[in-house]
């Protein structure tokens, strides 16, 4: 009769063990930290926090020896009344409970806000798996999951983050009043007053992506047929930040951002004492006293170029302006006439005499980026033409590659002078132009209709309009082209 | 006897914990990675003149619903989408645009990937590749 209750225990431990080894749910973020991040989460964060933690989950945890395993991690812990007394890489002796947790989920806990909450949420989604060891504490322990599910359903174990579709929740989310609300989709999403834009967060509040207002909406109108996944934008790669002073004394962060992976093209966004946050042109436009010197690795000082083009009322005009450390010229080009004849030429051959040229020239390597590209170039369509802020701006004190561009006519020719620019002062002129024979391209009947650029297909640019020192004829299928000289043509 | 009964209550216990696991299921909810080609896209329209699009892209089309912008024309604006949508997302088989207007729906066009590539290469004429564009209303 023994032997029968005991083999019973066995299949009875068996199938249980099987159900409580069941993976664990996949949290969202990968993080990557180490014992002394989670040791310094335990002293700083966790033990004067304990008490926020609901009694039950304290007084289960709150006296144990505890072996905690983080995918390649093993903690071990003591805890005392609910506290952590003791915390050591790799596993203790006789432990009395062992805790599988995923290094994401790890990581949301440790990366949040407030860690009590996030720990419960975990918890309540069972990402946290909880095994006591020997029968009496596997015992407790079974009986913790099970009391932690049916709290989880009756709603104790309770997230800030939790939101009924329909339902908005008003929220502080990163010390900001917000609208916390579901979408169609069962995506938690933040709207903050006044803002289009809203904040994409997962169940511990953890960042995911941006969307807007509108976007939003779309996915209200009809649901059917997206993913999960629609309208969730997440933010470009950072691939460098710079202080820069300006000529008013201030120090302004600009961050260069890489939004697309297959194209070199690099969005700017200035910081100013952390708080206002906006593109580089929109910076240019609303302080005139701009950006004009930059610091290197090793903080010392180094010129700027900052080429700034725009077209103006009349349609062959461009308004250009190029600040070179403390140099300043502008004018305006005429794309019908050969830039050698311009005016403005003149006043940039003798700004790349000055001292500060020959700087820029000495120390482009010092201020290379990984891409070796900073630019920002605006690949766009003839709707460009109806917006008023229709601007072209290059910022370089490195070498340039700029691919593809795809523009409309103003865009292109915007570029084309950008480049030229940047061509005279040594560094690589920045516009493979995508194409072409602007003028043809955009007025052909065929075209002309979309007025866009075939992409990267014909290579060159229109005679008569290039500087001969920067650009270099050759015949192409298409007839006569222009190729900046630095650029090997392929 | 006593120990009988201390092993029947131990059965007990874990018939209750088994039919409790198996009957209370923990709240779960699926990964969310966004794809970062739809940031891709969304970045490209944007800085193109065409903010707020919904895009939501995977293997077998890429889908793209905006509001059209004031005084510009479908035509103009879905040509720009679809080879903005070509570049950025080449392997997905096709492009579907959903035209909105103060989000009521207008259009919806659908074009495979490849047509477009082939009109951008020079390997298609306009003329082909219009015959190959389908465009359906979405006014109920």
């Amino acid at each position: 009769m023994n032997e029968r209750i005991g083999r019973g225990l066995k299949l009875f431990l068996v199938v249980i063990l099987m159900v409580f080894l069941t993976p664990i749910a996949q949290a969202q973020t990968i993080e990557e930290f180490s014992f002394e991040d989670i040791k310094m989460f335990i002293e700083e964060q966790y033990n004067p926090n304990v008490d926020k933690l609901p009694s039950f989950i304290k007084n289960f945890f709150g006296n144990e020896r505890m072996n905690v395993y983080i995918d390649g991690i093993v903690v071990g812990l003591v805890s005392k009344d609910g506290r952590i007394i003791e915390v050591k890489e790799g596993e203790i002796s006789n432990p009395t409970v062992k805790v599988f947790v995923k290094e994401s989920t790890a990581g949301s806990i440790m990366h949040s806000d407030d860690p009590v909450t996030a720990f419960q949420i975990a918890l309540k989604y069972g990402e946290i798996r909880v095994e006591g060891v020997r029968v009496v504490n596997w015992v407790k322990y079974s009986m913790a999951n099970v009391i932690t599910r049916i709290v989880s359903n009756i709603g104790i174990l309770k997230s800030p983050y939790d939101v009924k579709q329909g339902e908005e929740k008003e929220i502080i989310y990163k010390g900001e009043i917000g609208i916390l609300k579901l979408n169609s989709k069962g995506i938690r999403f933040v709207e903050f007053p006044g803002r289009k834009k809203v904040i994409i967060i997962d169940k511990y509040g953890g960042f995911v992506g941006l969307s807007s207002r509108n976007v939003q909406e779309l996915i209200r109108l009809n649901p059917t047929g997206l993913t999960k996944n629609a309208g969730i934008y997440s933010q470009p790669k950072i691939i460098r930040t710079v202080d820069v002073l300006t000529e008013d004394g201030s120090v302004v962060r600009m961050e260069f951002r890489q939004p697309f992976s297959k194209f070199a093209y690099v969005d700017m966004i200035v910081y100013k004492n952390d708080e206002e946050k906006l593109k580089f042109m929109e910076y240019m436009l609303s302080n005139k006293t701009m950006a004009t010197q930059i610091y290197n690795k090793d903080f010392r000082w180094n010129p700027l170029l900052t080429v700034y083009v725009t077209l103006i009322k009349e349609p062959n005009l461009f308004y250009t302006l190029v600040v070179l450390g403390d140099n300043r010229i502008e004018g305006t080009f005429n794309i019908t006439q050969p830039i050698i004849q311009q005016e403005i030429y003149q006043k940039l051959i003798e700004l790349k005499e000055s001292p500060d040229a020959k700087i820029l020239e000495k120390e482009i390597e010092d201020l290379s980026i990984s891409s070796n590209t900073i630019s920002n170039l605006i690949p766009a369509t003839d709707m460009d033409l109806l917006r008023k802020d229709n601007i072209l701006l290059l910022v370089t004190n490195s070498n340039i590659s700029i691919k593809e561009v795809g523009g409309s006519r103003v865009t292109e020719y915007m570029s084309l002078i950008a480049s030229t620019i940047i061509g005279l002062f040594g560094t690589k002129p920045g516009f493979i132009a995508g194409a072409i024979d602007i003028e043809l391209h955009h007025a052909s009947p065929e075209m002309g209709k979309y007025a866009e650029s075939q992409i990267g297909s014909r290579p060159g640019g229109r005679a008569g309009t290039l500087h001969p020192e920067v650009f270099e004829e050759y015949e192409s299928p298409w007839g006569p082209a222009y190729f900046p000289q630095r650029i090997k043509r392929h | 006897m006593r120990r009988k009964k201390i092993i029947i209550a131990f059965v007990v216990v874990l018939v209750f914990l088994l039919i409790m696991t198996f009957t209370i299921q923990t709240p779960s909810e699926p990964e969310l990675t966004p794809n970062p080609l739809n940031a891709e896209l969304y970045f490209f329209l944007s800085n193109g003149g065409l903010e707020n699009a919904l895009v939501d892209i995977t293997p077998e089309r890429a889908l793209i619903r905006y509001n059209l912008p004031e005084n510009v024309s479908t035509e103009t604006t879905n040509f720009f989408v679809m080879k903005a949508s070509a570049r950025i997302a080449p392997n997905s088989s096709k492009i579907i645009i959903q035209v909105y207007e103060n989000f009521t729906p207008l259009e919806e066009v659908i074009v495979s990937t490849e047509d477009v590539l082939a009109f951008m290469n020079g390997t298609i004429t306009y003329e082909e590749f219009e015959k190959r564009i389908e465009i359906k209303s979405l006014n109920r």
